[in-house]
């Protein structure tokens, strides 16, 4: 590459000249439409601000409003030749409506908060805000426009990003044919019997049995066809039990040791049930299934509770969208103990040293543990995977991962629709359990780069992903939901078909160079705040004035990359017939030059951020170059 | 072994990795994992093909506790080595020894064993044959030593000493009153620790071990000056500093504007602060734009003027042709650059100064930062409650503190490198905050300061030529523990440098723990490198002569040092713009927390590539052996046809 200029590593900063340019509407790029989606609205001449540039800042183009997407096409054009990780559905500047959490109408010194069903102030709509699900945000501005183009804009989406019924969502529409359907070998999807089953036998695990009792889900509608009891438990005895717990979820075995120790989750008995009768005589049963017998250790997750993780994550998504950069200095200011009135990370140890605890009792004391929890599927499903993380190998290889959330989180009967908020109701809590858990995984993986062979990358854009209604795997609240409604769409397509939203290129990035699969079996997790970290990639990745230029973990990334794809070569070159020689970590040799090139040019936040093609600021000085306007001595006296 | 003793086998895991070409199956994989790990033996046993990636999981969780070595040394000296003395360097000697005396380890319990005091180091041998708890302190990093409970003391370990240390922990030692061992230790460990006190001499000058690479020679203030281009139009190297006579915490080789005379000079000297005036520290190799430093001119609350130090300002701007306008980044917060008016000093104001814009960056004082260091250790040491973890940590301002100093050294490199426009740093006297900005900023502009001996040539020319006070700050063999004039202000630029490698992990020739060894002797008082304020005290103390260069004994063990990602070729950037925001800004833990046992400092990604890179040399090595073994065969089926 002859970019020598580049090598600065500094924007020239331009005397900062907003962008002017008419655009001609014949020239921007027009919006790409899946099939099956429609138009609801558009609007030329729209502003789109950087973030953290006080609106001084921004691009001109096109807001569009469809059945399944925000989008904002400009007639620049992003450079997609070297982008990475650039997604098949949607464009650098568009997101899937079921993304959007909130949208706000900003004044010059108000921020109204908008739902569906009010009607919109009075006067024209200058400017709005769109608060992402994924910690993202989208400024944009209509003084440009028509008198009611914000007007439209805003009622198209306030009637389209709530919708009341699941029916209503963009994957009941979606036209395009689903023909790849050949992912599924390696990973079990436990909406089967066979694939319990293969579970018990991998495990190795003693004593439990398959029960067909919930055939046609008859006894329990939010639990899977297949559940795994204890052998002295009949079919008899469980559609009993099924009725004094809360969810109808009675103890059910989801992993297990070969020394006979085994993890059960379960519900709360009904609220209206004094006495544990029914819950001991359950707990005898998997005392027995024990080979010695031994007395199983109950573990109640009833802390963190829904409500509070969604207060957290609220708070931390205020520390990930600052919107001024006053807002973002203040909050710079303080922000250990900002970060630590979020709670976020308290929680993030709270599910790891539960899980922490649960392996030590599986594995140490070779005793049979059960998480209690209120309905059953929330909590239990982050600290059952993590407890399987910590102990089970297998989980921690790209397969065994999604097999984990299929069994755990989709099996079990996370209530995703509702946790994610695909579809608004009063009735609902939404809340982002499922970010709680990817935050814990990517605090193991920081303390054991070694052991896993996904990467954070993937992490991030499985939370990402979770959003996008094209895929029913996250989309409903239950297995006997999407029993329901599968066998009339045919296009339903699952989400680890990464292919549907990915090239290969890109799909290669979620793996994990590092990944060694001889590392140790049972991985001695810390769980204390001082040990876990801030999510970078995944809170910060948005905003472009925290990516570090030609630095950041991208390099040891790459690096590594580069590193094993010289190994293999060796080893092929030297055909030394060891074993085979696999294409280890999904590496191929070729791409050995690809990963110095990018090493020269990728930012911190790779593959997001400013190297997704999404256009960067020039001309406004970062914010970080600027004194604080803070009063100096104030550091002195804060908190005090 | 006892985690304590960790880093001695890191070092030789280094050592033999780095030196042998090992055998396919000839890697340590003795794992120590601290809970949970009944199954680890099986894992090894599986086939995989990855499998010989060398696990080693007891290296990738330990902390490099100390970097102090610990190798047994010939002794030289003549004196018989007793089976309880510590391993000694050369020039150490014994002076005191109890028996019985209990170590109160804050995270194992109480231990048993043998406390020995030489003139270097206090050392603690427990009695547990298996897994002996060592510790191992030299007495530079001691800042004070306290007795504990008296003749009335009940109960057990009521009775005894503790000595409290520089580099982030507490020492509790107990005594058996009827003993009587606690006089003697009390005596030795103050006389030895605080040498200066009792009219000694420091353990440097004792010490005299010998390396291959001699450190004193890493720097050399006219070829650094030439590598940077000066000589040239607009720069000359001036001597006349010679004899230490214009300014005593100056070096003697200065680079300063060529048309500056000599009376210049002279009147300039006298209006600066300690006559501490603008010289050069770094020039651009393309804009010529420059970094000049000096202290705070004496301009007081009348307002005082100087015709010659406003023209040398000037001559400053005019040697860089690109631009028209000098920045003066005055360290301090405006309110104290303000007060110090009333003391004689102040700040250039913008009337006098033509074409110079004046910028306060806000860093605080010596004072404020000795607050915080120790807010920090009461954090992290010995304990740490996990609860109160982020806010005692936003209550330190530790990281705070560190992300203004960041922030500054980036306004200085913004303006030097986008603006092409020069600089020139100060703050009161141009010794703490200054130095920390200037190096800071070198080492973002031009990667050799990245390279280890560039590193090293760094903090010989911004730090110690230039007159840090370390023996003020660090207080090296003196008892007056609460002396005002201590203050942490090299670990915070070292704690800076550690930012920096952490947001740029293969721009750095060094690593970690290379960083975290020069803190470890910026106390010990092993090494002559350190010692004193200025470089006129020095060579009047004959420190060239008379001591080691902590660098000769770093260049001599290159190994441990070296940052396995680092990539030495036109990849690399020239100018790192790392993110000076608190959401960037960690806490070094591998250095703050590494006493405690539980916390897991090493960085595993480093181990890994190491392990990789291991297993790439080991596979070059047997395609090396395969082809010669080969090309032999050949030759011989050429030779007996038959």
């Amino acid at each position: 590459m002859n970019d020598s200029k580049e090598n600065s590593g500094f924007k020239s900063y331009i005397a900062g000249e907003s962008e002017l340019e008419s655009i001609n509407l014949e020239d921007a790029q027009k919006t790409k439409f899946l099939e099956g989606e429609t138009l609801v609205d558009e609007e030329p001449n729209v502003l789109l601000y950087f973030p953290l540039t006080d609106r001084n800042k921004y691009l001109t183009g096109t807001l569009t409003v469809t059945t399944f997407k925000l989008s904002f096409v400009t007639f620049k054009e992003s450079s997609t030749s070297s982008s990475y990780l650039e997604n098949l559905l949607l464009g650098p500047n568009e997101v899937c409506l079921s993304c959007i959490d909130r949208i706000y109408q900003l004044g010059d010194r108000t921020k109204k908060k908008l739902m569906p069903g009010q009607s919109l102030p009075a006067g024209k709509i200058k400017d709005i805000l769109i608060v992402c699900k994924n910690m993202r945000s989208f400024e944009f501005g209509f003084r440009n426009c028509g008198k009611n183009g914000g007007r439209k804009i805003l009622n198209a989406l306030l009637h389209h990003v709530y919708p009341k019924r699941h029916s209503l969502l963009f994957c009941y529409d979606y036209r395009q044919p689903y023909v790849n359907e050949s992912i599924h070998k390696e990973a079990k999807l436990f909406r089967k019997s066979s694939d319990w089953e293969k579970e018990l036998k991998r495990t190795k695990c003693q004593n439990w049995r398959l029960s067909m009792a919930n055939c046609n889900f008859q006894i329990s509608p939010l639990l899977i066809e297949t559940m795994v009891i204890p052998q002295s438990v009949s079919d008899t005895i469980i559609k009993e039990a099924v009725e004094k717990f809360r969810n109808r979820f009675c103890p059910i075995w989801v992993w297990g040791t070969q020394n006979g120790a085994a993890l059960i989750r379960m519900a709360d008995l009904l609220p209206t049930i004094s006495d544990r009768t029914e819950e001991n005589k359950f707990l005898e049963h998997i005392r027995k299934s024990h080979p010695d017998k031994k007395q199983p250790r109950i573990i109640d997750l009833s802390w963190p509770t829904p409500k509070d993780i969604r207060i957290s994550y609220q708070k931390l998504r205020d520390l990930c969208i600052p919107e001024t950069t006053r807002s973002f200095k203040q909050q710079d200011f303080k922000f250990y103990g900002l970060l630590d009135g979020t709670k976020w990370l308290n929680y993030v140890s709270a599910c790891l040293s539960k899980a922490v605890e649960a392996a030590e009792y599986l594995n140490v004391h070779n005793s049979t543990v059960v998480l209690q929890e209120g309905t059953g599927q929330d909590l239990n499903c982050v600290v059952s995977s993590l407890t399987q993380l910590i102990l089970d190998p297998y989980s921690r290889t790209k397969f065994g991962f999604q097999s984990l959330i299929q069994k755990e989180w989709l099996a079990l009967g996370h209530p995703f629709a509702n946790r994610l908020g695909h579809v608004l109701s009063k009735e609902i809590e939404q809340s982002p359990i499922f970010l709680l858990f990817l935050d814990c995984v990517w605090q193991i993986i920081q303390q054991f780069p070694q052991a896993f062979q996904i990467n954070e990358t993937y992490l991030t854009t499985l939370w990402d992903s979770a959003h996008l209604t094209v895929f029913e795997t996250f989309l409903f609240n239950c297995e006997r939901d999407r029993f329901l409604v599968e066998s009339h769409s045919p296009n339903f397509r699952s989400l680890w078909d990464w292919k549907e939203q990915f090239a290969e290129k890109d799909i290669v990035l979620f793996c994990n160079p590092l990944y060694n699969d001889g590392y140790l079996d049972v991985l001695p997790v810390q769980s204390g705040l001082s040990c876990l970290d801030i999510w970078t990639q995944c809170y910060f990745r948005w905003l472009p004035d925290l990516e570090i230029p030609k630095g950041g973990k991208p390099q040891i990334d790459l690096f590594s990359r580069y590193l094993v794809s010289e190994i293999l070569q060796i080893r092929e070159d030297s055909q030394t017939r060891e074993n085979s020689i696999q294409r280890v970590n999904g590496q191929s040799k070729n791409n050995k030059e690809n990963y110095v090139e990018l090493m020269r040019k990728v930012n911190g936040f790779f593959p997001f951020g400013g190297n997704l093609g999404v256009i960067t600021i020039e001309g406004v000085e970062s914010v970080l170059l600027t004194g604080d306007n803070l009063d100096s001595q104030s550091i002195l006296n804060f908190n005090d | 072994m006892n985690r304590k003793s960790g880093s001695i086998e890191l070092l030789d895991l280094d050592n033999n990795t780095f030196n042998k070409s090992l055998p396919l199956d000839g890697f340590r994989t003795d794992s120590k994992s601290n809970l949970l790990n009944k199954q680890d033996a099986t894992s090894w046993g599986k086939t995989s093909p990855s499998k010989s990636y060398c696990s080693s999981s007891s290296t990738s969780t330990e902390n490099v506790v100390s970097t102090l070595e610990r190798k047994k040394v010939s002794n030289e000296s003549g004196i018989p080595s007793r089976p309880d003395d510590p391993p000694l360097l050369p020039g150490e000697k014994v002076t005191g020894q109890a028996r019985d005396v209990t170590y109160l380890c804050p995270y194992h319990g109480p231990a048993r064993g043998i406390l020995t005091v030489t003139n270097y180091k206090l050392f603690f041998k427990s009695a547990d044959k298996d897994t002996p708890n060592i510790i191992e302190v030299p007495l530079g990093v001691v800042s004070r030593i306290e007795k504990v409970g008296g003749a009335s003391s009940r109960g057990e370990n009521a009775y005894g000493i503790e000595v409290f240390c520089k580099d982030m922990r507490n020492l509790r030692f107990a005594h058996k009153q009827e003993n009587h061992s606690r006089r003697n230790v009390f005596e030795k460990l103050q006389t030895y620790a605080f040498p200066l006190s009792h009219k000694m001499n420091l353990f440097s000058f004792e010490y005299s071990e010998t390396f291959p690479e001699n450190g004193w020679a890493v720097y050399e203030p006219i070829a650094e000056l030439k590598r940077m281009g000066v000589n040239n139009d607009m720069w000359k190297i001036s001597k006349i500093n010679e004899h230490y006579e214009i300014c005593d915490s100056y070096p003697t080789v200065w680079a300063i504007p060529s048309q500056v005379t000599d009376d210049d000079i002279k009147a300039v000297a006298n209006f600066r602060s300690r006559g501490r005036i603008p010289v050069l520290s770094w020039i651009h190799p393309e804009s010529q734009a420059t970094i000049t430093r000096c202290s705070q001119p004496l301009v007081g609350v009348s307002g005082k003027r100087c015709k010659e130090d406003e023209r040398y300002v000037q001559l400053i701007m005019d040697a860089n042709a690109q631009s028209h306008k000098l920045f003066i980044m005055d360290a301090r917060p405006s309110a104290n650059a303000m007060a110090n008016k009333a003391k004689g000093g102040g700040y250039e104001s913008e009337d006098a100064y033509q074409n110079a814009e004046l910028v306060f960056l806000d860093i605080h004082n010596i004072h404020v930062m000795r607050e915080s260091l120790r807010k920090l250790k009461e954090l992290c040491y010995p304990n740490i409650h996990e609860e109160k973890w982020l806010f005692g940590l936003e209550s330190t301002y530790w990281l705070k503190h560190i992300k203004c100093i960041l922030a500054g050294a980036l306004r200085i490199v913004d303006k030097v490198e986008s603006h092409k426009t020069s600089v020139l740093v100060h703050c009161s006297d141009g010794w703490d905050r200054t130095a920390q900005l200037t190096a800071l900023s070198m080492l973002l502009l031009d990667p050799y300061y990245r390279t280890i001996k560039g590193f090293e040539v760094l903090i010989e020319k911004e730090w110690l030529s230039f007159g840090h006070k370390f023996q003020q700050r660090i207080g090296h063999g003196d008892d007056h523990h609460s002396d005002a004039d201590r203050s942490p202000v090299f670990l915070q630029f070292v704690d800076c440098v550690w930012q920096i490698t952490q947001q740029f992990p293969n721009a750095f020739e060094f690593n970690d723990y290379f960083l975290i060894t020069i803190l470890d002797h910026l106390y010990s008082c092993r090494f002559g490198t350190f010692l004193f304020n200025s470089e006129r005290e020095r060579v009047q103390e004959k420190v060239k002569e008379q001591t080691v260069s902590l660098w000769s004994y770093t260049n001599s063990n290159l190994n441990f040092c070296r940052n396995p990602l680092y990539w030495a070729n036109n990849l690399q950037q020239r100018v790192l713009i790392p993110i000076a925001s608190i959401r960037h800004i960690k806490l070094w833990k591998a250095y703050y927390c590494r006493w405690n046992p539980s916390m897991r400092t090493q960085d595993p990604v480093y181990q890994r590539i190491r392990e990789l890179l291991m297993l790439k040399g080991q596979l070059e090595h047997t395609v090396e052996e395969c082809k010669k073994e080969q090309q032999q065969r050949t030759q011989r089926s050429n030779v007996s046809p038959t």
